[in-house]
């Protein structure tokens, strides 16, 4: 990450690493109640799935927790957690959800970093602010396109109350403007709902 | 007992109705819905639901939606896995907010509430009758007593015994009907015929024609053994009342 820190200003250094740490990653943790419940529930009733949802659990949380100190993760890394969220997340909602990795996802991306936790945030987002029905599913997308990484989904927003709401999309406007200058874009034409941030390019710095 | 489950989640709906099944074999379970538009058209097209347990965050958004929505008469019982709706839940009255996982322990804790609040409002409905009775009739002829989920309508030779306590009468008929209704003892002993209904003690009333016998113990306190059909205990007769019950079956003979 040494190159990183050097596109900043050297007075700014001290200060936005400050910023950085503060910046503790998001969860929803209200989802995570939910699938841990959920997890209660299944033991009895179906004990094998319930030990392969908690081995992806476990490793879903191994994840978060080596990849929570880092600034910067390589994209990769990031696609396979979100990958594995996504399969945690088909535990618990069958027909009503589909989540789809675009086939350029599948390549290998030398010198490709995003922060930790960014992409699989976006994708819990999507689910913490849509409704997902068997007859209006939720179908959310992650693909590439130029040297963003975009999230979208179409867009059938419920209500959100006494929860975090938007910190986490702040969250990573912040990381990625203080650790490499990213931006976050995010278009709504009242039936897509796309979120596209930077990735940071260490061949190219 | 009615029950509506609102739960969005596979394997909870599951462990949950085993768990109502097992401590309410009595229950029926009327429906388990997993959205706000299901739910809602549930409530709309189903009688008599008792009690509905709700999950808070469902498919398409919270379920206090639904409760803006419908009119319902049934307790609530929030069930939710995050614990920050707590306040916002207890502005729909709920009587109880259930964390998950749900223990079984505290499923039937719900259970327990449940049947305080249903007292309570029988209660309620039972002074509500009371005043109506009382606007209607001055003297008293037919009474509606509350029993479980039901009025029922006695009449005044119906009652056997009654018994005041805390604020309410317990009523039990010669033919083992029994209710309550909200009164003081007095209140209602001025509406009853004097020469039938004998004031034993300071909280019992008694229908003298169903007194079986009249005895003394060794410490020559005075008994009324009530017919054996009404399985209730002797009653003890206070000391300067007992005279008073004499001369009210010596005038009925």
């Amino acid at each position: 990450m040494e190159r990183i820190r050097l596109l900043n200003a050297e007075s700014q250094i001290a200060l936005e690493q400050s910023e950085i740490h503060k910046l503790s990653i998001k969860t929803d943790n209200h989802f995570m109640l939910n699938e841990l419940s959920s997890l209660y529930s299944m033991i009895d009733i179906d004990t094998k799935k319930a030990k392969e949802y908690l081995a992806t659990l476990i490793t879903f949380y191994r994840y978060l927790v080596i990849n929570a100190e880092k600034d910067l993760i390589p994209l990769e890394e990031e696609l396979k957690f979100s990958k594995l969220f996504a399969s945690n997340v088909k535990f618990t909602h069958n027909d009503e959800l589909h989540i789809s990795f675009d086939s350029s996802l599948d390549s290998k991306f030398p010198g490709l970093f995003v922060p930790p936790v960014s992409v699989q945030s976006l994708i819990s987002n999507a689910i913490k602010h849509n409704a997902k029905l068997p007859d209006r599913p939720l179908i959310i997308k992650v693909f590439l396109s130029g040297n963003k990484i975009c999230v979208s989904n179409n867009y059938q927003p419920v209500e959100v109350i006494n929860e975090s709401h938007g910190q986490g999309l702040q969250l990573l406007k912040d990381r990625c403007k203080l650790l490499y200058g990213g931006q976050v874009e995010t278009e709504n034409n009242g039936k897509e709902f796309k979120v596209s941030f930077t990735i940071y390019n260490s061949l190219q710095q | 007992m009615r029950i509506l489950l609102i739960e969005d989640d596979y394997y909870s709906q599951r462990e949950f109705s085993a768990y109502i099944k097992e401590l309410r074999p009595d229950a029926e379970i009327v429906g388990i819905t997993d959205s706000i538009s299901s739910s809602i058209e549930l409530i709309n097209n189903t009688e008599n639901i008792d009690l509905i347990f709700s999950d808070i965050r469902l498919k398409d958004g919270y379920s206090f939606d639904i409760f803006q929505h419908v009119e319902t008469n049934a307790l609530i019982v929030f069930v939710t896995a995050y614990e920050g709706f707590a306040l916002k839940a207890f502005d729909y009255e709920c009587i109880d907010y259930l964390v998950k996982p749900v223990l079984k322990d505290n499923l039937k804790h719900a259970f327990q509430k449940y049947d305080k609040a249903l007292l309570r409002t029988d209660k309620e409905k039972a002074t509500a009758i009371w005043e109506e009775l009382r606007k209607n009739n001055g003297d008293l002829h037919r009474l509606a007593i509350i029993s479980g989920p039901d009025q029922i309508i006695i009449k005044e030779e119906d009652i056997a015994y009654l018994q005041f306590i805390k604020g309410y009468i317990h009523v039990l008929c010669k033919d083992g009907r029994h209710g309550v209704i909200r009164s003081s003892l007095l209140g209602l002993l001025e509406k009853l015929d004097e020469n039938v209904f004998f004031q034993a003690n300071r909280t019992e009333v008694i229908n003298i024609n169903c007194i079986e016998r009249i005895s003394k113990d060794i410490m020559l306190k005075s008994f009324a053994k009530m017919n054996p059909s009404l399985h209730i205990e002797p009653i003890e007769i206070a000391r300067d009342r007992v005279g008073i019950l004499k001369k009210m079956l010596a005038d009925t003979r």
